[in-house]
């Protein structure tokens, strides 16, 4: 293990994730440490900074601390995040969707270009509405004969994620003003969603989860606006070809909240060879219909047979 | 009507049902999700959709595709990177096109 503390250090003191502390009894309690590279910054400068009185502490407790270490596996953090760290945090675990947003975001407004859309235009809907699959799913719909009813039945079937989304991650905001909270849901989106899920630390989720939807909402408006301006220089090809990456977005997501559940993967592969199975035989909203429930299905069902097992 | 005009009017409309569908969710989530057993298949609905959604393209998808997406899933199983799993997803996705351009 790469750091010894005693309690009072400057480090324990901190509101950092991670914590060191001998107890009286010489047994030593551990928290864990997922960002080990800023840790150990602070954890030099807190040592210089507590003081030489603190040194036979450290020395004597470094046997124990590292015999300690061979036994204490890393895990989430226990100790509650401040807002600001934890809308620091949203931001840095969402850094990899909002960049994969961004490209998308390019080959939107690269899209909306080849149509003749303003890119202006383009990162107002991005803004307003937010949701990658709608927005190209409809830019199919603007030519004749066009209907704006054809536009919302089709704009609804395909947000009922968003509803999903909302109703999933409603219990990690009740401690907000309904104000917050519905100025909040501008950002919710796939990527928020999931990062915000699959984060196991004690974070305050109300800033992590609006930092990482405001992150990856900048990042896929500023994509959409290079995309527009970039469109000559892209093919039309080369945006069909980079249709199936929305997929893999997507089962990247799902990977990223399935290894974070302790669910398994049985019910989000029955949702979805169930609806892979449906689609051959009945309508498209039907069969994801059936998708889904047959996963919740799963999932309910095997979570009760672990229970009683465990039992 | 202009295809600018036609763009609004879609805009309007995607983002009043995006808006609202994300606070009816929000609402039903805060009013009905109380009950830890309601709860427990709330928080399971989105992956199930999401998954449900993939289900039907993982059934048409081409030789290419697919490898793009074993490769993206190997990847990000064994590194927890979800750039770098996207990105060499992409790169697959992509060598078809630039094989395309050298025929043996």
């Amino acid at each position: 293990m790469l750091f010894t503390h005693g309690r009072g250090s400057g480090l324990a003191r901190s509101s950092r994730m991670c914590e060191y502390d001998l107890r009286g009894n010489g047994r030593l309690a551990l928290t864990a440490m997922p960002y080990e590279v800023e840790f150990l910054q602070d954890c030099l400068g807190s040592d210089r900074a507590s003081g030489d009185a603190e040194a036979p502490v450290r020395s004597t407790c470094w046997g124990d601390m590292k015999r300690a270490s061979n036994i204490v596996e890393r895990g989430p953090s226990t100790e509650a995040l401040s807002t600001t760290e934890s809308a620091r945090l949203g931001f840095r675990k969402a850094t990899p969707l909002a960049i994969s947003s961004g490209l998308f975001g390019i080959l939107y407004g690269a899209a909306c270009a080849s149509l003749g859309i303003s890119p202006h235009w383009a990162a107002l809907s991005c803004i307003l509405v937010f949701s990658g699959a709608v927005q190209f799913a409809i830019l199919g719909m603007l030519g004749d004969p066009f209907s704006v009813s054809t536009i919302a039945v089709s704009s609804l079937l395909i947000c009922n994620r968003l509803f999903l989304m909302g109703a999933s991650i409603a219990d990690h905001l009740r401690d907000r003003s309904w104000l917050a909270r519905l100025l909040s849901m501008f950002v919710l989106t796939d990527g928020a969603w999931a990062a915000t899920t699959a984060e196991k630390s004690a974070v305050d989720r109300f800033s992590f989860f609006v930092s990482a939807g405001l992150w990856i909402l900048v990042l896929w408006v500023l994509g959409t606006v290079s995309g527009g301006l970039i469109a000559g220089r892209i093919e039309p090809d080369l945006i069909v070809a980079l249709r199936f990456a929305g997929v893999l977005f997507l089962t990247l997501l799902l990977l990223m909240v399935v290894k974070s559940s302790a669910m398994g993967h049985w019910p989000w592969i029955a949702a979805a060879s169930t609806s892979l199975l449906g689609s051959r035989y009945l309508p498209m909203p039907m069969a994801f219909l059936i998708g889904v429930l047959f996963g919740v299905a799963v999932a309910w069902f095997g979570r009760s047979e672990r229970k009683t097992h465990v039992d | 009507m202009s295809i600018d005009q036609r763009f609004l009017i879609a805009m309007a409309s995607m983002a009043v049902i995006a808006y609202g569908c994300r606070v009816a969710g929000l609402l039903v989530g805060t009013y009905l999700g109380e009950s830890p057993r309601l709860r427990q298949i709330l928080d399971l609905l989105p992956a199930c959709a999401i998954a449900a959604v993939l289900g039907p393209s993982l059934g048409t998808m081409t030789f290419v595709q697919g490898g793009a997406l074993l490769v993206s899933i190997a990847v990000f199983l064994v590194s927890s990177q979800f750039l770098l799993a996207l990105t060499l997803g992409t790169v697959v996705l992509l060598a078809e096109r630039w094989l395309e351009l050298f025929p043996f």
